[in-house]
Parts: structure tokens; C-alpha cells; sequence
């Protein structure tokens, strides 16, 4: 698993932070779970009552199909972020605007997770002031942001395993308590609210949008999609505990009617007079949970700002999760009813709008663009237009943006040229040279500025038979040639 | 690298060290909301009472024997009482709503580590009276009576150490839990697995045992409980599975209920029985618990029943351990008809004529079928009343709901609609008796 590599901080020949399939999908689920256990679970049931889990069994097949679409479409783009891929598609105003609705969005989401977490936190902490869980979650998840993929990975790779843990044990310990029949009958009041629960989680799953930020970052991209669907199975698995386990062990009303569902039902674990309690549990799965959720959308924030603007990350960590920390004292005015409602209605529209609608329609988008490039008669075919976006899925080479190009001069299973790479985040295709298919072997004239010292020119024209890492190495170029812009000095 | 350079590298790491020391100091303060135990007043246990009743039937307000920190001793002096009802009595016709709460407050350096002796001081008192203070407060709500309470305290009231809470019986017949549990579920505090019981005259009473097996009154009564419980003889219905009940459309929650027989001496004597948050009746004898547990399956199994050998003189004394039940349900005429099947293992504990030979199966096998008899008459009975008194306790309601949901929607839809189809539904009891040993004598 581990194999997580670390990039130094300047250094023009190091390797970006490459992680696996497989620590992808546990950064996706330490984000994802604890958290969605603590709200969209309550406000699932509070639509759907008994009939939560099979909303979100509806959810899972509709989440895990838009899952496995985006990750088939980061997969054919080895190397390109969403961000990336958004720029491209939408080119620099289109792109640029909507880049910033969805750092926008990031900071929401990150600064409702503090909301909801301080709302918690001070039923048991009553005199802390929310700003100190504010602080101090922000404050651990910009470091984590700050030190890279690599700090926020491990740190999951190793809680993650404890939480499931005890996730596993508040299960089976609460089944003694529990009564299968009040889950019956199913669906009896229809439809209407298994949809409306179902939005819910798809909102859930929508959120993970943030997620595909970091797909440039997997060492085997094309595996993403086929595992999706292990990944589907896991969490549907990881939430029919909680989806099922308030109302079978409170009944449907009062499981309607609790605050923090999952909660109270860790509260009714004891074992004999030995363990009781164990509220603690639950402190811990969600606060962790919170603070994942929290440094992943700061992340992904500072990440696509860092893409749009062009220079390190690491200098939007510190402005951003101030932004994110003044939203949510903003927040603060609002009651935990307001949250709840908001998160239960319009913020409902709002993560489907921005984690499965805007994406499908930058790839209808992409690929229209394509194919007018394409066609024929479309007249800009070989002209470096934006189908490029779609990069291994096509065969026109060069690209206009940076990730563009490092994508685009390929077909699917290709690597990346390096004039591909080195020519990213040039901006559209009309600023970018124009290209045709012999384009793909062409020398970059920018490549030498881009080029790391000692490095001879002949590196620009790296040969299809790059090694794997070498080709890791040639995608890093896109940050190396930034920073040169952004610090001429160095 | 010139000097200047060199301290210039030297300033920067000490600056980062500094920060990084700067950066750490909110991780070392500790915690925010700590309170040491001795800044908080532990309460173990509540009574509560109607104002009227429990100032009528009141005997010994306060046990004031907290020490000499805690101001006098006796009760004719206690001015914390007299400050008390000074300060929170309710008058006018407003009273008869009031309620009157006692609360048992942990003294701490009083309360007992371990099963060893007293000696007072921080190790603990052999006098129960000693290590903990109760007090009392009155309120139109459970709220504002603690809220009074607290004005009598000077460190701040916790409650999650809170075992056991007693309602009188007057309470729960005249106004319900309504007022008394809404707090308990909102504060949280409070665990939901507290006991929640009915005391039959005087919940203050409760407060104010002192039995000599546990230097702590209320933990005792907590005891008394649990081991109930982990002997089969009580279903562990505490307030967080009477609170889901009490929502239930096809079930009605049940209550430990207890009496005080002498001074010290608290005996269940059955079960309060409810309609949503008010109490309506109690079973009408102790082996009702056990007929209420057979049919909820609960295990294992506690009672003990003596029945007549078959065929010879004499009795056994034969008592289940182990108890399993089903419960289906089909329409039969338009009602529900429920086919309850149980199934109980137990052993035989004593017989009253030498000339019983168990180690005869076919005694056993008579004495068997004479448990299922009994057993199955008492259930007969148990439902029968609860038919007549239109309540559910053992929720056959949530069967048809969950089982024959279109039935249930057409036909019922409030708690008392149920209630009213409840007395025409029609049983099948079927009891199966098993007995897995004999003790020690083999006849």
C-alpha cells in the first residue's frame, strides 16, 4: 500500500506525490464516512424514516454509476486534475469562473463540516467557544494540506483502520438492543420519501467531486474506475449499519426525531456495568471524520486555486483556511436547525448542481468540443483546440492547456509526451501552437525554460519508451515550470 | 557561508522553534470545559413527586448529613431546607401542578472506592447518609425544579452519574411523564440507560433508604435493578426503551414498579403499566413480570413456579432458565389473530415428598406439561387483562404494523384505534417446556 513518495519542497527535478488506487479510495472513504454517518444519515431518516436504507441503496447505485463514469474519465487523462480538465474544456474565462465557483464551494462545504462539528462539540464542551474547534481543526488540516497528499494520506491510512474498527464494534455491541421488525414494512409510505433521502446521500456522493482533484496524484489512474465498484459495495456496507441501526433500536419516530441518531445509539452501548459510556466513541469517529473532510476540501481548494493562479499551493493554504475559518464563525449565528435545514434542502440541489451536473456538463462540453475538432468540416481539427481536454481518448494532439497537453497528445494507455507536459497551462488553443498530429514529436521551444538546470534539451524530447517514473517526472514539469514563472529570481 | 549568513540561520531556526513552541501552546492547556470533581455536585439519583401529595406523606426532608462542611445535621435545624422551600416553594392553586424533586448528591471524599470499610474522611463512610446529601426543590417543570435546586448548590449539578430516577405513582397516574422526561432526553447528560422507575407511594422515600449492603442508597436501588435483570427476573426496560415505546403506535411502555416494605427494604413488586406517558395500571402480581418476559422472549429465563406432581402428592419447585418466544400474526375474521409459541428450558430446584421420583421421565414428562398448563393460563390471563385495560405492553401492534402493513393502514391509525382492535384480537398459545436438570439428587 504504501507507497506514497514524497516531493521535496523546491526541487525542480523531484517527483510529484504519487499515491495508489487503493490509498485513494481510503482517503475517499475516511472523508466520506464518519462524517456522512453524523449528518446525512440523520437527515436521511428524518425523509425517509425506516425506509433510509433503501433510499440509500438507490443513492449508492446512482452515486457509484456517476463515481465510476468520472473516475473512467480521469483514468483515460493520466496526470490531469479536474481542474485541470475543466480548464481546458472551458477555457481560460469559462474555466477560470468556474474553477472559483468550485473553490467557493470547497470552502462552503469545509466550513459547514466545522459548523456542524462545533454544534456537536459544544453539547459536550458547553463553555468552549466554537472558535477553539474552529482553530484547532483548521489548524491541524492546513498543516496536513500544507506538508501535501502525502501527511493527509498516511494520516488516514492509519485512523482510518481504528475508526472502522470501532464502527464495527458500536455495530455489534448495539445488536442486542436492536429489533429487525421495526424496520418493517418497507416502503409504506411510497416513493416520494426514499427519493427525497436518496438525494441526500447523493449528495453525499456528489460532494466527492473534491476527490477527482486529486486523481492526477495516482500512480495507476486506469484502476480507479474498475475499483469504484468495490468501493460502492463498501460503503453501501459501511452505511446500512447507521441507516438501519437508529431505527431498529429506537423506533422510526423517535430515530426521526434525534438530533444526532448515531450518536444516542453509541450512548446505549454498555456492557454489563464494565464499559459504559462510550459517547467518547462517537467524539472520535466524527471528529476525526470532520477534520479528514475539512484539510480534503482545503486541499482541493488550494489546489485548484494553485492551477488557476499558476504558482505552489502551499501559499493558498494559509489565506484560504482563514477563509474557510471566518465562514464558518460566520456560521455561527445560525442555530443547528438552520444548518440541518439548509444541508437537508437547498444545499441538497447544490452538491448534486456541483459534484454531478457541472461536471457532466464540462465533459458534454469537452467532448463536443472534440468532436467539432474532429469532424472534417468542423475546420479545427489539428488546431489544438480544447477536445484535447479529453486527453487518451483522443488522438489530436498537443492540447492547449498545460494538462491538456500532457494528456492530449495520446491515446488511451500512451504516455505523456513531454512537449505535452511542458507546453500545459499555456492557455487556450488559440494562444497555444497550433497543432496537427506531426505536433506530437515536435520540439516545445519553451521547453528549455522550463527545463530544469542540467538537463539538456534532448530531455524535452523524451521517448515514448519513458519509463513509468520518468513519465511521473515529465508531469511534474507543469509545477516546475510555475514555479520558474512565479519566482523568475530562482 | 560568511558570519552574517550563519546568524542569520541561527536567528531563523530559533524563530521557528519559537513558533512551533507558540503553536503548541493551545495543545498543552488542556481542557476547556474541565471541572474537577469536587467543583461539581454528582447527582446519582432523583425522586420526584407531586408538591402536594409528597409534602403530606414527607417524613424526613433532608438527611443533612453530609458533614460538617454541609451545614447541620439535624433536621430540625437544617436551614439549607428551610432556605429551600423558602426560596422554591410554589404556592397558591398553582401547587397542585407543582412537582417536588428530590435529588441524592454524591459528597465527595464520601463516596466509598471499594467494598471495604468506612472510617470516614476521603476514605469513605460506612454511614450511607453520610456520603451522600439530599435535597429537595420544587418546580412546575423537572427543569425549573432543578433549576431551583441548583440555587440551594453551590458547585454546578451534573448528571452524568445520574443511575436512577422514581416517579411516584400518583405523578404518573395523574399527569404523566410528560413534564419529567422531555429534560432527561434533551439533556446530555443524562444516559439514556438510567432507571426509570414508579415508586408506588412516596418517590422521596426512595431517596432516603439507607440499606446496609451499599453505602450508596441510590446505587443500590440501581443494583437492585440490574441484578434483577441478569437473574431474568425484570426486562431491562429502562428510560431510553420506555421513551421509544411511549411514541409507539402498537405498544405501550412499562415501568419497573417498587415499593418500599420496611425502612430500607425495596421490593419490585411488578409492573406499571402505561397509555403513551400516563400510567394506568399495575400488574396485578408479581409472576405477571414473568408472563410479560415469556412473551417478549426475553432471557434467560428468573421465576420460579411451584406446581403439583401429576398423579402424586406433592409439589416442585421448577424454574426457568432459559426462555425463547414467537410471536406471527394473521387476519382471522377481520382481527388479528396471534399464534404465540415459547419455548422455556429450565430445572427442577426442590420438591416437597420424598416420593417424587424425578429421575422417572415420566414424571418429568407430567410435571413438564403441568408447567406448560400453568404457564399457559398465566399468559392467558396476562393478556386478557391487558385486553380489558385496552393497553399493549407487549407491543402485538408493531407485529400487525410490520406484518400486515395494508391491514394496519386501513384499519388503524392512533395508538387508542389500535387499543380498540387490541381487545378483539384473538390468541393461540403454545408453550413448549423443557427440563434440562434435576440438581445434585438423581430422585
Amino acid at each position: 500500500m504504501g507507497n506514497a513518495t514524497s516531493r521535496p519542497a523546491v526541487n525542480a527535478t523531484s517527483r510529484p506525490v504519487t499515491i495508489s488506487a487503493l490509498q485513494f479510495y481510503i482517503v475517499v472513504i475516511a472523508s466520506t464516512t464518519a462524517f456522512g454517518h453524523f449528518v446525512f444519515i440523520h437527515l436521511a431518516l428524518m425523509k425517509a424514516g425506516r425506509d433510509t436504507w433503501v433510499a440509500l441503496l438507490v443513492a449508492c447505485a446512482l452515486g457509484g454509476l456517476n463515481a465510476w463514469f468520472a473516475l473512467w474519465q480521469a483514468g483515460r487523462a493520466p496526470g490531469q486534475s479536474f481542474a485541470m480538465f475543466v480548464q481546458s474544456a472551458l477555457g481560460p474565462w469559462l474555466g477560470s469562473l468556474v474553477g472559483a465557483l468550485y473553490i467557493a464551494y470547497f470552502l462552503v462545504v469545509a466550513a459547514l463540516t466545522m459548523k456542524v462539528l462545533t454544534d456537536f462539540l459544544s453539547i459536550m464542551y458547553p463553555t468552549t467557544p466554537p472558535g477553539i474547534f474552529v482553530f484547532s481543526v483548521l489548524f491541524v488540516a492546513g498543516w496536513g494540506c500544507y506538508k501535501g497528499l502525502e501527511v493527509i494520506t498516511r494520516t488516514m491510512q492509519v485512523i482510518l483502520p481504528v475508526l472502522i474498527a470501532m464502527g464495527v464494534a458500536a455495530s455489534l455491541l448495539s445488536l442486542k438492543d436492536k429489533d429487525v421488525s421495526r424496520l418493517m414494512p418497507v416502503l409504506q409510505n411510497g416513493w416520494p420519501s426514499v427519493w427525497g433521502a436518496a438525494l441526500v446521500f447523493l449528495a453525499m456522493f456528489a460532494e466527492m467531486v473534491v476527490f477527482l482533484n486529486v486523481t492526477n496524484h495516482v500512480n495507476q489512474p486506469a484502476q480507479l474506475h474498475r475499483l469504484s465498484l468495490a468501493w460502492i459495495g463498501v460503503t453501501a456496507l459501511m452505511f446500512l449499519g447507521p441507516a438501519t441501526g437508529p431505527v431498529m433500536m429506537f423506533g422510526e419516530q423517535v430515530a426521526r426525531t434525534l438530533a444526532f441518531p448515531t450518536y444516542s445509539e453509541i450512548q446505549y452501548l454498555h456492557i454489563r456495568n464494565v464499559v459504559e459510556r462510550l459517547d467518547l466513541m462517537g467524539i472520535l469517529l466524527w471528529g476525526f471524520g470532520s477534520f479528514f473532510l475539512v484539510a480534503v476540501y482545503l486541499f482541493g481548494a488550494s489546489k485548484w486555486t494553485a492551477e488557476l493562479v499558476g504558482v505552489d499551493e502551499n501559499l493558498f493554504v494559509l489565506p484560504l483556511a482563514v477563509c474557510a475559518g471566518a465562514i464558518t464563525l460566520g456560521l455561527g449565528q445560525a442555530s443547528r436547525e438552520d444548518a440541518y435545514a439548509f444541508l437537508g434542502g437547498t444545499y441538497v440541489y447544490i452538491a448534486i448542481a456541483m459534484g454531478i451536473v457541472l461536471p457532466l456538463l464540462v465533459s458534454a462540453v469537452a467532448w463536443m468540443r472534440k468532436t467539432v475538432s474532429l469532424s472534417p468540416v468542423g475546420g479545427a481539427a489539428g488546431n489544438g483546440g480544447p477536445g484535447s481536454a479529453f486527453g487518451g481518448s483522443m488522438n489530436t494532439t498537443g492540447g492547449q492547456g498545460g494538462s491538456v497537453g500532457s494528456a492530449g497528445g495520446q491515446t488511451q494507455g500512451q504516455r505523456p509526451t513531454d512537449q505535452g507536459t511542458q507546453d500545459g497551462g499555456q492557455g487556450s488553443g488559440a494562444h497555444g501552437p497550433s497543432m496537427d498530429a506531426s505536433r506530437d514529436s515536435a520540439p516545445d521551444p519553451h521547453a528549455d525554460a522550463t527545463r530544469p538546470p542540467g538537463q539538456g534539451p534532448t530531455r524535452a524530447s523524451s521517448h515514448p519508451s519513458d519509463t513509468d517514473a520518468e513519465q511521473r517526472l515529465l508531469h511534474s514539469g507543469v509545477k516546475i515550470r510555475r514555479r520558474v514563472r512565479a519566482k523568475p529570481s530562482q | 557561508m560568511p558570519r552574517r549568513d550563519r546568524l542569520r540561520a541561527g536567528w531563523r531556526v530559533k524563530l521557528r522553534v519559537l513558533g512551533a513552541l507558540l503553536l503548541s501552546l493551545p495543545l498543552v492547556t488542556g481542557c476547556w470545559d474541565r471541572l474537577e470533581i469536587e467543583m461539581r455536585a454528582t447527582v446519582l439519583g432523583l425522586a420526584i413527586d407531586l408538591a402536594d401529595s409528597a409534602a403530606g406523606g414527607e417524613t424526613n426532608t433532608s438527611q443533612g448529613g453530609s458533614g460538617p462542611s454541609r451545614g447541620a445535621s439535624d433536621p430540625d435545624t437544617d436551614d439549607t431546607r428551610l432556605d429551600a422551600t423558602a426560596s422554591s416553594g410554589i404556592q397558591g392553586p398553582i401547587r397542585q401542578h407543582a412537582l417536588r424533586l428530590t435529588a441524592q448528591i454524591a459528597v465527595p471524599g464520601r463516596i466509598p472506592l471499594g467494598p471495604g470499610g468506612g472510617g470516614g474522611g476521603s476514605s469513605g463512610s460506612s454511614d450511607p447518609s453520610q456520603a451522600v446529601w439530599v435535597l429537595h426543590a420544587e418546580g412546575l417543570t423537572l427543569d425549573e425544579a432543578l433549576q431551583n435546586l441548583q440555587q440551594q448548590v453551590a458547585d454546578r449539578l451534573f448528571y452524568g452519574h445520574l443511575r436512577i430516577i422514581v416517579v411516584s405513582e400518583a405523578l404518573a397516574r395523574e399527569y404523566g411523564l410528560q413534564k419529567t422526561t422531555d429534560f432527561l432526553l434533551r439533556n446530555p447528560q443524562v444516559r439514556r440507560t438510567v432507571w426509570l422507575v414508579v415508586a408506588r407511594a412516596n418517590a422521596a422515600q426512595l431517596m432516603e433508604t439507607a440499606p446496609p449492603l451499599e453505602r450508596v442508597p441510590a446505587l443500590y436501588l440501581m443494583a437492585t435493578m440490574d441484578h434483577a435483570v441478569q437473574m431474568g427476573k425484570f426486562p431491562n426496560e429502562f428510560f431510553g426503551i420506555f421513551a421509544s415505546k411511549a411514541v409507539m403506535k402498537g405498544r405501550e411502555p412499562v415501568l419497573p414498579y417498587v415499593e418500599v416494605m420496611q425502612r430500607d427494604n425495596v421490593r419490585i413488586s411488578g409492573l406499571a403499566l402505561f397509555h403513551g406517558e400516563r400510567m394506568v395500571a399495575t400488574t396485578a402480581r408479581t409472576f405477571d413480570i414473568t408472563s410479560y418476559m415469556q412473551l417478549q422472549g426475553v432471557g434467560p429465563g428468573g421465576y420460579s413456579i411451584m406446581v403439583p406432581v401429576p398423579g402424586q402428592h406433592g409439589t416442585v419447585m421448577w424454574q426457568a432458565f432459559r426462555r425463547k418466544s414467537k410471536i406471527q400474526v394473521r387476519l382471522q375474521d377481520g382481527v388479528p389473530h396471534f399464534t404465540v409459541r415459547i419455548r422455556l428450558e429450565g430445572n427442577i430446584r426442590e420438591k416437597s415428598q420424598s416420593g417424587i421420583q424425578l429421575n422417572d421421565p415420566r414424571v418429568l414428562a407430567a410435571i413438564e406439561q403441568q408447567v406448560e398448563r400453568e404457564g399457559r393460563e398465566g399468559l392467558q390471563e396476562f393478556i386478557q387483562r391487558t385486553q380489558q385495560l385496552k393497553i399493549d405492553p407487549v407491543g402485538f401492534g408493531e407485529y400487525v404494523r410490520a406484518r400486515q402493513p395494508r391491514y394496519w393502514d386501513a384499519h388503524v391509525h392512533t395508538r387508542d384505534e389500535w387499543e380498540t382492535l387490541y381487545q378483539r384480537a384473538t390468541f393461540d398459545i403454545q408453550m413448549q417446556v423443557k427440563t434440562d436438570r434435576i440438581g445434585m439428587e438423581n430422585v
